[in-house]
């Protein structure tokens, strides 16, 4: 066996000496190595991972569309919705620093004016008007009132033609007198509701000042203090007796009463209470003449003073 | 040097600043990837290590199967070219060996499909044997080698194929069987079957002279 295998592996084995010659295979390396030169490599392939900046531009990217969907959503809200601040004090500013001259603002802020008339004439059509949104539209409409009314009496007011300010100035009046006849219709009672709200909160104050008062004074401040009071509550007495109907004057003549002789007892919290009535009914009053806007007038005049006139005297206030 | 125990066979693995002329072995592994094969010259150093220690054995497989130098030099050229296009995309090569191999035996097929003199080798060896002519002699072979030659063109490829890999390239059967595609235990009974092949046509001869 060993006989007949051995010939033929010593012939297997002579083939492994064949090779390339040393030319042959340093031609074919340089060969090679020029082809490798001139096919240069595809970018190899790193590990993928993605860096902190992707994530913080997709981050950026989310806040950025979830802002643009926020700020379209809020451009058709009304007010009372939850997106109207988003509306009115972010979009809408946002928005108004694309206008860079003059003219454009005052466009705009028109354009503003005119979208608050549409928003109170669909929360008035859809019957769903009150008065907190009321004050809301009306301070929005001060506000673009006052931003065009700086426009016009700026110095650089050239800018702006004078055929561009007539309009504007129209337009406002127009849009003022719109709104001024559509709030006119609230009915009485959502007037009477806000202001019953407002009387609230305002007792709660007041009841709050007095208890700090009495705790944080001595008998003899005290004394001072309700004296001095005395004098400003008389004195505002006689300044708004005009105003004053019949009734009230009798109840703040009997809170006066008690006040007086409760001081003289020497009795500082009775007369402190009747002081704080008499404040209370004297600082409302005045709270709703002051605060009120002229369109509730009639309502809150009734309110205030209900057995006054109410129209005539809450026109003439300043 | 380290040495890496995740490569599927454990080579030294060399310093991204290791000389070429000090690469005993063709390193690959997982930290010589990542550490020298992401540079230009990384790569460079790769494919000149993978020349320097296949490429005798890559043209010496293509000679005795192609029986023509030329063209054996030619397909080995284009080995490695192709090496060096996968390198470039970035893939990695897990065994070299296996790897050019196929890449050479794929050729070669290709080259008996598309060459009608290579072609009809099987067919002249089935009619009653090849002789190298005086245009096909090659002047750098030895006596035995011409001799090996002319022997091995007497069988049919799947015989000389396996003969080359297993007792001339030194191929494991496993890794035969990779190249070819096969079961180890198709490439064992072949290369029995070639080997006896291959010393009928040995006595054969010597009968006749």
């Amino acid at each position: 066996m060993k006989s007949h295998t051995n010939p033929t592996e010593s012939l297997l084995k002579a083939g492994k000496d064949i090779s390339l010659t040393s030319e042959e295979h340093s031609n074919m390396k340089s060969e090679l190595l020029e082809y490798a030169h001139f096919h240069t490599p595809s970018p190899a392939p790193k590990p993928k991972r993605v860096p902190v900046w992707a994530y913080a531009g997709a981050f950026a990217s989310l806040v950025v569309l979830i802002g643009i969907g926020t700020g379209f959503a809020a451009t058709t809200s009304l007010p009372g919705e939850t997106l109207y601040g988003v509306k009115v004090e972010i979009v809408e500013p946002l928005v108004g620093l694309s206008y860079h001259s003059e003219t454009g603002q005052l466009t705009y802020q028109v354009a503003l004016m005119n979208r608050r008339l549409d928003e109170v004439q669909t929360l008035t059509r859809a019957q769903v008007l009150q008065v907190e949104q009321v004050v809301v539209l009306e301070e929005l409409v001060k506000e673009h009132t006052a931003t065009i009314e700086r426009i016009l009496e700026s110095d650089t007011n050239d800018s702006v033609p004078s055929d561009v300010s007539l309009t504007a100035i129209s337009d406002v009046i127009a849009i003022t007198q719109a709104h001024e006849r559509i709030i006119e219709q609230l009915p009485h009672k959502v007037v009477q509701e806000y202001f019953e709200v407002e009387l609230n909160t305002l007792l709660d104050r007041y009841a709050l000042e007095l208890v700090d008062f009495e705790q944080e004074t001595t008998p003899e401040e005290k004394r001072n203090f309700i004296t001095g009071l005395l004098g400003e509550i008389e004195a505002e007495l006689v300044a708004d007796f005009e105003h004053t109907s019949t009734s009230t004057r009798e109840t703040q003549q009997e809170y006066l009463s008690n006040l007086e002789a409760a001081l003289a007892e020497e009795d500082y919290s009775t007369a402190l209470f009747f002081a704080g009535e008499m404040l209370q009914d004297l600082d409302l009053q005045g709270y709703l003449l002051e605060a009120t806007p002229e369109y509730v007038t009639p309502s809150m005049n009734a309110l205030a003073t209900p057995e006054s006139e109410p129209v005539k005297e809450a026109g003439t206030r300043e | 040097m380290c040495t890496c125990a995740e490569a599927s066979f454990l080579y030294p693995c060399l310093a991204i600043d290791t000389p070429i002329e000090k690469i005993s072995h063709f390193a690959y592994c997982e930290i010589f990837l990542h550490t020298v094969s992401y540079t230009m010259e990384g790569l460079s150093k790769i494919f000149s290590a993978l020349y320097e220690h296949q490429a005798d054995a890559i043209f010496r497989h293509l000679f005795l199967r192609l029986g023509d130098r030329e063209r054996a030099k030619e397909l080995t050229q284009e080995v490695f070219m192709r090496s060096w296009q996968y390198l470039a995309a970035g893939k990695q090569i897990e065994h070299e060996k296996a790897f050019l191999y196929k890449i050479a035996n794929n050729l070669f097929i290709n080259e008996i499909r598309t060459d009608k003199r290579t072609y009809s080798l099987d067919e002249l060896s089935e009619v009653g044997g090849y002789e190298i002519t005086d245009e096909q002699a090659d002047s750098s072979l030895t006596a035995h080698q011409r001799e090996l030659m002319t022997y091995l063109h007497t069988l049919k490829e799947s015989y000389r194929e396996v003969l080359v890999m297993r007792y001339i390239d030194g191929l494991q059967v496993k890794d035969i069987a990779e190249v070819l595609e096969e079961k180890d235990t198709n490439i064992t009974m072949r290369i029995q079957r070639a080997l006896e092949k291959l010393r009928h046509a040995y006595e054969l001869n010597n009968k006749k002279k």
